[in-house]
């Protein structure tokens, strides 16, 4: 059903999303500086997390616990993606986007990124997970206009 | 419900686009959205992506 669709960002979706991040009209607002180290490496990393949540274990999931993944495995990717607390915030933002959602406040998602990346190890993961499905469906909003 | 920190300009692209499946979007309506979202994180994530990138 199409207004069940929960679309996962491609690689060429990547591409063009860091391209406009990184665009001389938006370097007013001071972004650039501080992404984290665009390279083959960090495409690669992210794209092989989403490759994990298109497979059919994944299936069953709604909007926001996908979101929820999806921000937890790339915040815990440390073997594949640097800077993963400002990748999974990058990503995660990209994922509702896509899903014409708009994810907010800012500070909140931070403190997130935060609390994950200082949790132990993947300990937990579903109930980290969970939380943060809550969290996403309580701080998304449609986009309309 | 929160608003995209959009100009005018950009508003009036974005019923259409957001109307439809991303998946169903043309290239050019894809790159649009991407676009507009780039420019709305931007000004509202840019503090704190710079805070994390100190800490």
């Amino acid at each position: 059903m199409e207004d069940t669709q929960i679309d996962l960002p491609t690689e060429s979706d990547l591409h063009w999303w860091i391209k406009y991040l990184t665009s001389t009209e938006n370097s007013i607002f001071g972004l650039s500086d501080y992404l984290p180290a665009i390279s083959d490496d960090w495409y690669q990393g992210v794209m092989n997390v989403v490759g994990v949540l298109n497979l059919p274990h994944y299936n069953k999931l709604n909007l926001y616990e996908m979101g929820a993944c999806l921000f937890y495995k790339v915040n815990k990717a440390h073997n594949q993606i640097d800077s993963n607390k400002r990748s999974s915030i990058i990503v995660t933002f990209l994922f509702f986007l896509i899903n014409s959602r708009l994810l907010y406040p800012p500070k909140k998602v931070k403190d997130w990124a935060k609390m994950i990346a200082r949790s132990k190890g993947r300990a937990r993961e579903d109930w980290w997970e969970s939380r943060l499905a809550e969290f996403f469906k309580q701080n998304t909003s449609t986009i309309k206009d | 419900m929160k608003k995209l920190n959009i100009d005018k300009q950009e508003k009036s692209k974005v019923s259409i686009i957001f109307s439809k499946p991303f998946n169903k979007l043309n290239k050019e309506e894809k790159k649009e959205v991407l676009k507009i979202g780039a420019k709305d994180f931007s000004k509202r994530f840019a503090n704190v992506i710079r805070e994390l990138a100190k800490t």
